[in-house]
């Protein structure tokens, strides 16, 4: 009968231990289903979109390339647990010079960009919160940025 | 009789356990076994700190996410009149394509020649490049990316140029997050590389008389942060014999990017608000002389040839 038990729980802790590496993975398509992306059809989904498991007081940032003569749709989303979170988009350059703080613009959740030269980009993404303690699991939540372009309208005649 | 009824119904359950966890691992590819295939989690995972943020990725996926697709490149092509069959990969090439690395390779191409017929709204083309996406797609053995609504789809929206676009660029993007789900990313980067080469080739192919303020020409100057992030990719794959001849061609085309000058429009980045849009503009953009042109495009005309020929027996 021990035999038995012990067999259970042997496949059990497999099968859980499977299902753990599947919930570490949990975030990776959050930014395709989370995120809103822009009303109008002509933009694009980019690869460039990114997600990942952030918990309070957590800045990460990652590098984007935008290429002149596009307009680049930037939306964020986030379990509100997170708070407000700030997102700021600088140039990869020496002075890391500062495009778009989205804390000056009451948290607003999407941007659009209209890019003349091509640059690359840092996005850096601020969870509010004291972040000097690693969180247990249940407080690490999905936060996705969509990236979306399209060629920049023509205006005029 | 009691005790052996228990342990079938033990053996019942630990086989539906054990069914339910190789679910999870079973979509894998055929090309998709041992040592063959780079595991993108094995990629110096010791360098990885952080567990949480977007930092926690491997180094591999980092540089690979800045890459532009190919819909992303030729999206400058919008009109019909500029469009010229002649630089599309041959549907009959597909026969020849019988070893999994030419297969992914040239998947690469034919995607961005679908993208090129989408942006140039070809429609009935289109169609039928999809299609030859999903045949390659089904050889290497992720063809489960595929809905069956999908080849309804593009059939149901075949004028509409948003929607092919739409699809073009998911098709794309489903086979790429597949990979990176099955971890397969010999694969993933034989299909960027494929994709990347094909986009530059239409590109400078594309261009019949060079102008140097052309919007076709600073694109493809602007191409030069893909190619050295190609790169930075392909040195996963150093020990990889098959690829390291169109690594060193690639090397080369480097070379020609790396001699681009650099123009200043304004000394400094400038960002303005206006209409609730932020219009970032001066620092520095690249150019490319006519010579330079030229020789891009004859590099990459090789490039691409090695990449059709490669492999077919």
């Amino acid at each position: 009968m021990k035999k038995y038990i012990l067999l259970v729980f042997t496949v059990l802790f497999v099968f859980i231990s499977g299902y753990k590496v599947t919930a570490q993975n949990r975030c990776i398509r959050y930014h395709v289903l989370k995120c809103k992306f822009h009303d109008f059809d002509a933009f694009q989904y980019s690869g460039q979109s990114r997600s990942a498991e952030f918990y309070k007081g957590t800045t990460s940032k990652f590098k984007f390339n935008a290429m002149a003569g596009d307009d680049y749709h930037i939306s964020i989303c986030y379990n509100k647990e997170l708070g407000d979170v700030q997102y700021k988009i600088m140039e990869d350059n020496d002075a890391k010079t500062l495009i778009y703080d989205n804390s000056t613009d009451n948290f607003a959740k999407d941007k659009v960009l209209t890019i003349k030269t091509d640059k690359t980009f840092i996005i850096e993404v601020t969870v509010p919160g004291d972040g000097t303690e690693i969180q247990p699991d249940s407080q690490r939540y999905c936060l996705g940025v969509l990236i979306e372009y399209m060629q920049t309208p023509k205006s005029g005649f | 009789m009691k005790r052996k009824l228990f342990f079938w119904e033990i053996i019942c359950v630990c086989i539906l356990l054990i069914s339910l966890i190789s679910c999870a691992t079973k979509d894998k590819s055929p090309n998709d076994k041992g040592s063959d295939s780079l595991r993108l989690n094995d990629i110096n995972k010791n360098q990885q700190t952080k567990t949480v943020g977007f930092e926690n990725e491997t180094p591999l996926l980092t540089v690979f996410y800045q890459i532009p697709s190919p819909d992303e490149v030729l999206v400058i092509f919008n009109s019909e009149k500029t469009f010229k069959q002649r630089l599309l990969l041959p549907t009959e090439n597909l026969k020849n394509l019988v070893d999994a690395p030419n297969q992914a390779l040239n998947l690469g191409s034919y995607s961005a020649d679908l993208a090129y017929c989408v942006t140039s709204k070809q429609y009935q083309t289109s169609l039928t490049y999809f299609t030859l996406v999903r045949k390659l797609a089904e050889r290497l053995g992720i063809s489960s990316v595929f809905d069956k609504n999908m080849a309804g789809r593009i059939e149901n929206n075949i004028n509409n140029i948003d929607s092919l676009q739409q699809i073009s660029n998911e098709t794309y993007f489903r086979i790429i997050d597949h990979l990176i789900e099955i971890d397969n990313g010999k694969t993933l980067i034989y299909i960027t590389v494929g994709g990347y080469v094909e986009s530059i080739f239409i590109m400078s192919n594309a261009i019949d008389v060079y102008l140097k303020n052309s919007p076709q020409i600073i694109q493809l100057a602007n191409l030069k942060k893909g190619i050295n992030n190609i790169l930075k990719c392909a040195e996963f794959f150093a020990d990889d014999k098959q690829f390291t001849s169109i690594i060193t061609n690639l090397q080369d085309l480097k070379i020609i990017y790396d001699q681009l000058s650099v123009r200043e429009k304004q000394k400094n980045t400038t960002s303005v608000i206006k209409d609730n849009k932020v219009i970032v503009d001066g620092g520095q953009e690249y150019t490319i002389t006519e010579k330079q042109f030229n020789q891009l495009k004859e590099m990459i005309r090789n490039i691409r040839k090695q990449i059709i020929e490669i492999g077919v027996k």
